[in-house]
Order: C-alpha cells, then sequence, then structure tokens
C-alpha cells in the first residue's frame, strides 16, 4: 500500500476532462426551432391560473387569453399601412355566432355557434356558459365587480333560454358590458371538468382551476405541460372553433434576466423575447433578423400628488410642479422616445380624448410664480416615492427632483420594494409618487374615470371634485352617447385645471421577434399577443 | 456514534423552532402587504377581505404562528401566495437543480483549489503563489452576477460555444427519465445521450462560475494550513527520516492539513447556496435560489419561511455530516 496512487487520478482527471470537452465542444450549440414550433422568452412562470381570480401577472393573462374563449371578442380590423389590430371598440361574436340587443338596450341575446368543443371533445353549449356565470358570481371573484358595474349585479340576471341560447339582462342600458366581457376573466368552463371538483369547501373548485387548465379550454391553444418556475408548453387545440392557429407548439420559457432574453433573441436561440428595456430597442430595430413590433399603448404614466395632504391639497402648488416637469425630456431621455407625451388622464386612444386642455409646459418662471401665490416662495421639501427596479421611475425621478430644485422644492427620492409599494398605493398613502402600470381594459372613457377619479380602489391621489363625481355618476350608466361626450369634456377641463396629477407619457407597447415570424396582430385593450396568428417564414 | 448522531438530530428541534419563531417575525415586521398581490385592485372590498379571511391574514399573530407550527409538523408548510402550490411541493421540486448546480460547482472549486493551495504552500512565494493569489482576489472581488454576465457574453453571445442560458437543458430536449433528479446524472444512466450532451453544456458556465467564486477562500485555507503542516515537527522529522518529497508532502504534511480545509468547504457550500440566487437567475436555473428571490420580491410569507427552515435544515445537517468526517480522519476526535 506504499504505492503512490496520483498516476490513476490524474487519469481519471484527463478522462472527465475529456468527456466534458467531447461532449461540448462539438458545433450547433445553439439549436434554433422549427417551424413549428415558438420559443418565447419570458420574465416569470405563471401565478394562479383560475380566470376569475387570478392575480394579474402579464404572462397569466396572456396564457389564459391563448387557451380559453369568450362569448364575443374584439373585431380584427386592417389599418391604413396594412398592419392588422384587435380593434378594442368593436365587437364580434367568438363563441356566440351572433347577438342582438332588445329595443331598450336591457337585455342581450347570445346564440352560440353550432359544434362547439372544449378540448377534451366535450360539446360547449349555452348550459356550460350558463355553468360558468354562475360560478362566476357564486365565487365572488374579480370579474364580478366589472359585470355589476355594466349593471349585471347577480347570477339570476343570466337567462338560460335554451341549449343554443343565452340572455344576460341588464338593470340599466349602458354601453360597457361588451367591454368588460371581451376578456379572460368571463372564459367559459366546461361543467364535466370543473364541475367534479367543486366541494363544500371549495364550491367554485378553485384549488384546481388554479393551477391546471386541462380540458376545460376552448381557445386556439391548450396546457400541454409545465414545469414549475421553468417553462409551460401550450400546443394546437384541434377542437377550437376558429382557424386554426399556425404553429404547433409554443415553449414559454422563464428567462428572468432581461439582457439575457435580449441576448437569446439575437442570437436565434428563442424567437419573442418579452419586457426588453426601451434602452436596447433602437439597436434591435437597426438588426436585420429582427422585426420589432411598436404600437402607442393606452397605459398612463403619471406622478400622483396626494389632494388630501399638504401642501398637495393646494391647487397652486400642483399646477407650479405641473409647470416645472421637464416633459420633452422624459420622452426623450427616459423613454428613448418609445412613448408620445401624455396630455390627457384619458389616454390617446380612448374615445373621448381631448388634449386641447393641456396647458402646461416646462416653464420654470410660471411655476416659480404659482408656487409664490400659494404660499410657497422659499419651496418646501418632499419625498418622491417610486417602486424599485424600475429604471423609467428611476430616471423620471432624477429629472424631476432637478427641476423641482431649480424652483425651490427639495425632493429626495425614496425607492419602495414592490410589495410595499402596492400595499401603499392602494391604501392611497403614497402623498407624491410615481406610477405607470394601469390600463383600462375596457376602452370606455367612462370605465377609466369612473376607477381612476371616482371609486375609492384607484383614485390613489384622492382627487375628489363635486362636479366631476356628478358628471361621472350620471354618464357612467348610460347610452346617450352626446351627453357622455359632451360631459367628458367637461371632466377632462375641469381635471386638467385643477392638476391632480402630474401627466407623463404614454409608452410604446414593444414586442421584439425574429424577423421571419409573420402574422403579429396588435391587441390595444389588453396588450396580450394572440399567438393563433403568428408563422414562420 | 450513534448517541452522538441522534444527540445532535434533537438539538435540531429547539434549533428550527427557534428559527421559525424569528423568521415569523421578521416576515411580517417588513413593510408590504402580500394580498396586494394576490388579487387584482379591481376587487371589491368584500372580495379582498374574503381572501384575507380564507389566507388567515386577520388573525393575530400568536394564531397564526401556531397554526403553521402545527401545519409544519404534519409536513404542510403552507401554500406559497404566489404559485398557489403547496411550499413543500415547490421546494422539492426546485431542490434537485439547485443541488446539482452546487454539487457540480463544489466539485470543480475542490479539484481546482486544493492541489492550488498544496502548490502555491509548497513552492511558497514563487510564480504559482502569486498566480494563485491573484486568482483568489479575483474570485472574492469580482460579483458573481457580473461573472455571469461575462461568461456568457463570451461563450455564448460571441463565441457559441456553449448553449443559451436557458435552464438546465436545451428548451426543446425532453429532460431524461428521473432516477435521481440529477439531470446530467440520470442522463448518463439511462443512456439518453441527447439529454446529457445538452445538460452537461447547460451547467459547465454556471458551475464554472460558482466554483471560481468558492475556489478562492479554498485556496487560501488549503495554503494556510498546508503552510503550519509543511513547518511543523512531524514534517522536520519526516524529512530527516530521508523520505522523498512526495511522500513528506501528501502522506504527512497533508493529511494534517486537510481538517481545517473540510471545515471551510462546508462553510463555503453554505456561501455558494447565497451565490447561487444571482447565478440561477442570471442562467435561469430553475432552482431555490430563483425561487426565493421571487418569494422576497413579492413578500411571499410561507414561500420565505419554508425555504429558511429548510436552508437551516440542510445547514445543521451539513456540518453534521463535517463533524462525522472529521471522526473518521481525525484519530484524534474521539466520542
Amino acid at each position: 500500500m506504499r504505492q503512490y496512487k496520483k498516476p490513476i487520478r490524474r487519469g481519471a482527471l484527463v478522462l472527465s476532462a475529456a468527456v466534458i470537452m467531447g461532449v461540448t465542444g462539438a458545433t450547433g450549440a445553439n439549436a434554433q426551432s422549427d417551424e413549428n414550433t415558438l420559443i418565447v422568452a419570458v420574465s416569470r412562470d405563471l401565478q394562479n391560473v383560475d380566470p376569475t381570480l387570478t392575480s394579474g401577472n402579464i404572462n397569466t393573462w396572456e396564457f389564459l387569453t391563448n387557451v380559453y374563449s369568450w362569448l364575443i371578442d374584439y373585431e380584427i380590423v386592417t389599418r391604413d399601412d396594412g398592419t392588422r389590430i384587435g380593434d378594442p371598440n368593436s365587437f364580434v361574436g367568438s363563441l356566440a355566432e351572433s347577438f342582438e340587443w332588445n329595443d331598450d338596450g336591457t337585455t342581450v341575446t347570445f346564440h352560440m355557434r353550432d359544434g362547439l368543443k372544449f378540448s377534451n371533445g366535450d360539446p360547449l353549449t349555452a348550459e356550460s356558459v350558463k355553468f360558468t356565470f354562475d360560478r362566476l358570481f357564486d365565487q365572488q371573484g374579480v370579474t364580478v365587480g366589472n359585470m355589476a358595474l355594466a349593471e349585471v349585479p347577480d347570477k339570476h340576471h343570466i337567462e338560460l333560454i335554451d341549449s343554443d341560447t343565452i340572455a344576460i339582462h341588464l338593470d340599466r342600458p349602458n354601453a360597457l358590458l361588451f367591454g368588460n366581457m371581451a376578456q379572460a376573466g368571463n372564459s367559459i368552463l366546461n361543467p364535466n371538468v370543473v364541475g367534479p371538483h367543486m366541494t363544500d369547501d371549495d364550491p367554485s373548485a378553485h384549488e384546481w382551476l388554479k393551477s391546471d387548465s386541462r380540458g376545460t379550454e376552448q381557445g386556439p391553444y391548450r396546457l400541454e405541460s409545465r414545469d414549475p418556475g421553468n417553462q409551460y408548453v401550450l400546443v394546437r387545440n384541434d377542437n377550437y372553433f376558429g382557424e386554426p392557429a399556425h404553429i404547433e407548439r409554443i415553449v414559454f420559457q422563464v428567462i428572468p434576466d432581461p439582457s439575457s432574453r435580449l441576448a437569446q433573441l439575437v442570437s436565434g436561440a428563442v424567437d419573442i423575447a418579452l419586457e426588453l428595456p426601451t434602452i436596447d430597442v433602437p439597436a434591435l430595430e437597426q438588426n436585420p433578423d429582427i422585426t420589432v413590433h411598436r404600437n402607442t399603448s393606452r397605459s398612463i404614466a403619471y406622478i400622483g400628488m396626494n389632494n388630501e395632504v399638504a401642501p398637495f391639497d393646494n391647487k397652486l402648488v400642483r399646477q407650479a410642479i405641473s409647470y416645472a416637469v421637464p416633459y420633452d425630456t422624459i420622452v426623450n431621455d427616459v423613454m428613448n422616445g418609445y412613448a408620445i407625451q401624455l396630455k390627457s388622464p384619458i389616454p390617446l386612444g380612448t374615445p373621448g380624448h381631448a388634449d386641447q386642455f393641456f396647458v402646461y409646459s416646462h416653464d420654470l418662471e410660471k411655476a416659480k410664480a404659482l408656487l409664490a401665490e400659494a404660499g410657497y416662495a422659499d419651496g418646501f421639501s418632499t419625498v418622491f416615492e417610486i417602486p424599485i427596479g424600475s429604471q423609467e421611475a428611476k430616471e423620471t425621478a432624477v429629472f424631476l427632483r432637478q427641476s423641482l430644485g431649480e424652483i425651490g422644492i427639495d425632493v429626495q427620492i425614496q425607492e419602495l420594494p414592490g410589495a410595499a409599494y402596492f400595499e401603499k398605493i392602494q391604501k392611497h398613502e403614497l402623498v407624491f409618487f410615481f406610477t405607470n402600470f394601469w390600463i383600462s381594459i375596457n376602452n370606455d372613457p367612462f370605465y377609466h374615470v369612473y376607477w381612476k377619479f371616482h371609486h375609492s380602489c384607484c383614485n390613489y391621489a384622492n382627487y375628489s371634485n363635486a362636479t366631476v363625481d356628478d358628471l361621472i355618476k350620471t354618464h357612467t350608466i348610460s347610452t346617450d352617447m352626446e351627453a357622455q361626450n359632451a360631459a367628458l369634456q367637461e371632466i377632462q377641463g375641469i381635471i386638467l385645471d385643477e392638476a391632480p396629477w402630474v401627466l407623463l407619457y404614454q409608452p410604446q407597447h414593444i414586442l421584439a421577434m425574429r424577423s421571419n415570424i409573420k402574422g403579429y396582430v396588435f391587441y390595444s385593450a389588453d396588450e396580450f399577443t394572440r399567438y393563433q396568428y403568428l408563422y414562420k417564414e | 456514534m450513534i448517541a452522538f448522531i441522534t444527540r445532535r438530530l434533537l438539538l435540531l428541534v429547539p434549533v428550527l423552532l427557534g428559527v421559525t419563531v424569528v423568521t415569523f417575525t421578521l416576515t411580517r415586521i417588513i413593510p408590504g402587504n402580500p394580498i396586494d398581490l394576490m388579487v387584482s385592485p379591481l376587487a371589491s372590498a368584500e372580495t379582498r377581505e374574503r381572501i384575507a379571511e380564507n389566507a388567515g391574514l386577520n388573525d393575530p399573530l400568536w394564531v397564526q404562528y401556531f397554526r403553521y407550527i402545527g401545519g409544519v409538523t404534519r409536513g404542510d408548510f403552507g401554500d406559497s401566495f404566489v404559485t398557489d402550490q403547496p411550499v413543500l411541493a415547490d421546494l422539492t421540486s426546485r431542490f434537485m437543480p439547485t443541488f446539482e448546480l452546487t454539487l457540480f460547482a463544489m466539485l470543480l472549486a475542490v479539484i481546482l483549489a486544493v492541489p492550488l493551495g498544496i502548490a502555491s504552500a509548497v513552492w511558497r512565494g514563487t510564480w504559482i503563489d502569486h498566480v494563485s493569489r491573484l486568482l483568489a482576489v479575483f474570485g472574492v472581488a469580482m460579483p458573481v452576477f457580473w461573472v455571469s454576465l461575462v461568461a456568457i457574453y463570451v461563450f455564448f453571445f460571441l463565441l457559441n460555444w456553449l448553449p443559451a442560458p436557458q435552464g438546465r437543458i436545451g428548451v426543446i430536449i425532453t429532460p431524461p427519465a428521473t432516477i435521481t433528479g440529477l439531470y446530467t446524472v440520470d442522463a448518463l444512466l439511462t443512456g439518453d445521450w441527447k439529454a446529457l450532451r445538452s445538460s452537461v453544456q447547460s451547467i459547465v458556465l454556471p458551475a464554472s462560475v460558482l466554483a471560481f467564486a468558492a475556489m478562492a477562500p479554498l485556496a487560501r485555507m488549503t495554503r494556510a494550513s498546508m503552510i503550519e503542516a509543511l513547518d511543523a515537527d512531524y514534517t522536520r522529522a519526516a524529512r530527516a527520516l530521508g523520505l522523498s518529497e512526495r511522500s513528506v508532502v501528501f502522506r504527512h504534511a497533508l493529511r494534517n492539513a486537510i481538517l481545517p480545509v473540510i471545515t471551510m468547504i462546508a462553510i463555503v457550500y453554505g456561501y455558494l447556496l447565497g451565490g447561487v440566487v444571482l447565478v440561477e437567475n442570471v442562467f435561469a436555473w430553475p432552482g431555490l435560489g430563483r425561487y426565493v428571490y421571487n418569494a422576497i420580491a413579492s413578500s411571499d410569507y410561507p414561500a420565505l419561511q419554508g425555504f429558511i427552515l429548510y436552508s437551516t435544515t440542510a445547514y445543521v445537517l451539513l456540518f453534521l455530516l463535517v463533524d462525522i468526517l472529521y471522526v473518521i480522519l481525525d484519530p484524534r476526535v474521539r466520542i
């Protein structure tokens, strides 16, 4: 046993090194997907996939949008430049082949398509629709709030007429219902699959639906497999009623790091990469291998000022700040030009939007004068709160700090962790803050102002004005378009004068993909990609 | 020996209880209410209230704590607020990816660092020693996520030698049948060469980056304790007896010097579990590090508590293993 063992050990090392080299040294490390497979780089995994009680994470919503259908959907229209978009204000039958309103606008009757099937082959009928809405109201999920806003307060307002026909009754006629219905929250579920999971403890089968959808899908794709935290795979649903999806299988690969998603898109390791930083977009647009789809989003970025907290309870202070913000700099340098300036709390693209009330510009003299008039000639100190990890928020904060410094307002920037930021914003505890996550899925201007300036949920700046409140109360539930339009003009005039927010920008929705992928259709209502239209050349 | 192990395992109980008290309190003190991430802002106050009630968020803290402990003893760590799955199932499914990555990293680090440490002790002050010191400084000083990004840029983007950082195996390659849960090992055992190739290609870069960070303390510790051993009387005695230098270094000095290195390996392994959070994020590795990263970002209390409990247990067991190794390797330690 005196024999020294080194030669053997060295041999083992050399051998294992050779194995590694042999296995990895081969070329073609970047296998590309074939024409029937699409690889999409996403930033995070699916969360709770119960369509009526999901959390609002965008990957999850996009997943739901691709595996489920609902009674009606947005109409696809062709723009002047030849591109196709989903029109957020025009609705056509989806699972329902047609629909008609009664004369006074209180009942809409849907006629189901013939031969509809769920992904497992079960028939989809008006009974399935009734089952879905009964469950929805029993569960009291998120969708119920939107149904109630459209004056459909409970399940007794959903009437099963026969197995081909179902009617929805509204307490008062209004224009909100369809905009609230064309989304995953109204996905029609399969009673044969979901029913058996309903128990006394869990009457809505949430425990099953939150992590599965197999057998109850009826959309262009169905869930094939999930590897938690890593990937989820959709495969074409052969029982889909519409035109079959072009690409058979879509692999959503979770790649949390944005620069890694970018590098993999450029190298061709993935076909589409979501959520890329805007600073990298110009280089992508120069790249012939990449197509960048840019569409103006209706999501709004603004600086909220709590209208009940001094000194922001003073209209002159809010106006002064509105005159001090360098709007062009923020659009050009923070957003790298991938945004347009927001000139009304109702974004461009929403009916009723008017920008003639926007009088503000970057005018420091005027800002100083207003501040002096408000009694703050020497300025004041305040804290500006932003969510952590958002480059947009951080850069906006820096420019804001600099500009307000010039009129004597000393701004400290406070970054809040995601959970803390959302808790405070939803409790209306933020006083002076950045926000950019809001998009009204229903492209109805009253839906928008109702949530943003009227309802306690989302009026984060605590804005209150008796006239605006009255106008919203009177005209939200209405079908009198002319009166609604007049009211919208008045609302925008008052709000812009009172300046409860500093309006910043509407970003562009950016989706970058390999240039051999064609057929993209932008849906401005929710901005989720409908993968069924994509194909490879 | 059995009594020793039993005693140590029993000691685990109060340690873990203490950990649960601390994590439970801490996760509740930090700002951020998980309910805001669980439901849409449009949900009515009643819906929010009902969901908070169902999640037990409205009960007094001590009630929540005892309910939690009760669950833990039955293997129920609660459901993650984010994934909506049982935390134990989440942790279990993410354990093997992390174990595989850290195992490879550790093996690589030990294979490289220990000989390097020995060499720089034997040839003190020569270029080998300087190179070793330089590597150690770089390994400690450079942030692991930055090294990861550079490594990806060079080996994937520029040279295209290694595949895109897409996790444990190529996106469209079917993972091997599960035997151990380690993709590389399973692929080898089942003879699935395509999976073997892809999984080895995928692990090379993240494991090397982690190994680079872990090497530094190991090499320095090996060097220091080898120097001490080489200067010791028994080494002089061995030399005086005319033994070959090889025999002196490896049979006499190294056997004495290796004990602190083993402790260091355990400590470094614990440190690797921290570094793995960043590496997993950059390499899209679906392991515990990324899971806990997301849990922190979203105030996912049950997931955080479960993870801390799990990693404490792993740490305590790791050091138990080290103590047992000591007994085996060092005849002076007796229990």
